[in-house]
């Protein structure tokens, strides 16, 4: 009997919270729910001094930035804005150091000097400034990852060439973040997925450029190894890509037969999106060059990234475009975030934030550029619990004014 | 004596029934949003300066805001002395957490901060992410700005005139402390006590 009895009050029971259930969600749709960030990252590029031809309005250079080669002041000020933002990452885009020498054993190792003055401790040297001046975002929550730039791979007298003493010393130097699974989960509280450091583009291919994903050889004419240069991971639910481009024997060009391959096996294991970081770009911004008479309106017209090869970037961006990534680079020191194939119905944004520091490619006397094209700024990214992605690029200019939003962009729905 | 006594109560009456009306005593307007939005977090801080031609209590303060996607979080409202000699905020004097909730005016009311005439800062500072300040910016182009405004970047404030936030200041006329009625009272006192010898 109370069986019988009980079962139609807990049937009504049970309708009545359905119901009040159903009330409530009508009341408040999950739409108008705060949508929570689930992460975030920021990202910027080309921190190093020049000690050579510096901005002229980073004049006169302090006694600390001639020996260690930052511009310190927008540097350190770009990363307290990153660390007041509580980035889960920042993602820096390459020549974090002037380098460009070779990091081999010194030629002269007879007085303390010229030891001292090799290019080999001069490197290492810059190396250990950078990341001390780094080290306080890895106490506060913001994991830094590396991506290796033409200044820490490539030997300028040799005739800006990427040298495998290089590539070594980048490891030496970077190789403890990349990545540390213990430290991540520390700093994230999650830990890393399918991080394989021994997952990089792999040695083969014939000289010339003969990368093709659809060919046989499938490789990147890779002939050192790439380890902790060009790799990837996950974290919940998106796909991070760092590649190296410019690999010894191959400078200005992108891996596209290992990033296709990488690309698909993330889509496979069910990533929603797909960020990748280079240091140059695939697509060059012809910024106006003030260096002409007048009118000073004449863009410049040097490529500066892997669109010296029309196709490794069309081979690359046709990556970028099918898994509806974004490409962050650096190289030139500069602010822009374009579609280049928007014309012709892409969608895909490379956004260049070479802007942390180095001389500005932009000249200050050029009315005719952008606004933001002397301005030191970086990327920050978040990633909602809705999918939705939003980009949000700050800045400041060259006389160290107050922080302006200077971009917003929404890269997925 | 009559008369006197009359006189006094009136006073009394009218000193503390004067009504209380806020006024708008600084009005930038609305931002339009015309220029890049100026970010406002825990390493990001702004301030305008504002001038008081009389003896005021500010009741509120509210500045225009933008939340870029973050949702709620608190922010610090702070009056600052005027320098007077780099014209930058020096001293602060008061302060007080408020809460964004909306795009649009933000801010804090009821302060009862007293200020003499003369000229101060208002500062929006950010506050500390990790226990729930705000992440956002100050959209620009605010018809009547301010003439003098200013950042802080944490490395203390620095000139930046022509900053055109949105910032509104409601004041009301100053309410004489406690020692002042008690002065009052005295006075009203020794009047009445010579106005009555005068009438013995």
């Amino acid at each position: 009997m109370i069986t019988l009895s009980s079962a139609p009050r807990s049937r009504d029971g049970l309708a009545l919270v359905l119901a009040a259930c159903l009330v409530l969600a009508a009341l408040f749709p999950a739409a108008a729910r705060a949508d929570a960030v689930i992460l975030s990252f920021s990202t910027v590029g080309d921190s190093r001094q020049d000690p050579v031809s510096p901005d002229a309005t980073t004049l006169p250079l302090s006694g600390q930035d001639q020996i260690w080669l930052q511009n310190t002041k927008a540097w350190s000020r770009i990363m307290r804005s990153i660390q007041s933002q509580k980035s889960n990452f920042l993602f820096f885009n390459g020549d974090m150091i002037m380098g460009y020498g070779k990091a081999d054993v010194p030629a002269d190792t007879s007085t303390v000097s010229a030891i001292v003055d090799s290019d080999l401790v001069q490197t290492y040297r810059q190396y250990a400034f950078w990341r001390g001046m780094v080290a306080p975002l890895m106490e506060t929550g913001t994991y830094v990852v590396p991506v290796p730039g033409n200044h820490e791979v490539q030997w300028k007298a040799g005739g800006k060439i990427a040298l495998e003493v290089n590539e070594n010393a980048w490891r030496e130097n970077m190789g403890d973040l990349i990545l540390d699974p213990t430290r991540f989960k520390t700093l994230l509280g999650a830990p890393v997925d399918h991080f394989d450091v021994d997952n990089h583009p792999q040695i083969g291919g014939a000289p010339g450029n003969a990368a093709d994903i659809n060919g046989s050889s499938g490789t990147d004419l890779i002939t050192t190894s790439q380890r902790q240069l060009s790799y990837s991971f996950d974290f919940k639910g998106s796909h991070f890509v760092i590649i190296n481009t410019d690999p010894t024997g191959n400078d200005s060009h992108a891996p596209v037969n290992w990033l296709a391959a990488d690309l698909a096996a993330a889509r496979a294991r069910g990533a929603r999106h797909f960020f990748v970081f280079g240091h140059k770009p695939a697509y060059t911004y012809f910024y106006n060059d003030a260096s002409g008479t007048p009118p000073k309106d004449k863009p410049i017209t040097k490529t500066a990234g892997f669109d010296s090869d029309t196709k490794n970037r069309d081979l690359f961006w046709n990556l970028i475009e099918t898994y509806g990534a974004t490409y962050f680079c650096g190289h030139e020191h500069i602010f822009n975030a374009q579609q280049p194939t928007k014309t012709t119905g892409g969608n895909a944004w490379q956004v260049i934030v070479g802007s942390g520091g180095s001389p500005f490619e932009a000249a200050i006397v050029d009315s005719h550029n952008a606004a933001t094209d002397r301005m030191y700024a970086w990327a920050n990214v978040r990633v909602f619990q809705s999918g939705k992605v939003q980009l949000d690029a700050y800045g400041f200019d060259d006389a160290y004014g107050p922080t302006q939003l200077i971009k917003t962009i929404i890269l997925a729905q | 004596m009559q008369s006197t006594k009359i006189l006094c109560l009136a006073a009394l009456a009218a000193a503390f029934a004067a009504p209380v009306n806020a006024a708008l005593t600084v009005d930038t307007g609305a931002p339009d949003g015309s220029g890049f939005p100026l970010l406002l977090d825990f390493n990001d801080w702004l301030a305008g300066q504002v001038t008081f031609t009389s003896s005021v209590q500010i009741d509120a303060i509210n500045v225009y805001l933008d939340d870029i996607g973050n949702g709620t979080g608190t922010f610090t409202l702070a009056l600052y002395a005027d320098d007077n000699v780099k014209h930058l905020p020096e001293n602060l004097l008061n302060s007080v957490s408020a809460t964004f909730t909306h795009a649009g005016w933000n801010g804090a009311a009821h302060l009862d901060w007293s200020v003499g005439l003369g000229t101060y800062w208002i500062a929006i500072e950010g506050q500390d992410p990790f226990n729930g300040g705000f992440i956002g910016v100050m959209p620009v182009g605010a018809p009547a700005p301010l003439t003098h405004t200013a950042f802080n970047d944490s490395s203390g404030y620095r000139p930046a005139d022509g900053l055109s936030f949105g910032l509104q200041v409601d004041t009301v006329a100053a309410i004489p402390e406690p020692a002042t009625y008690a002065m009052l009272l005295t006075g009203l006192g020794l009047l009445g006590w010579r106005t009555r010898r005068i009438g013995n």
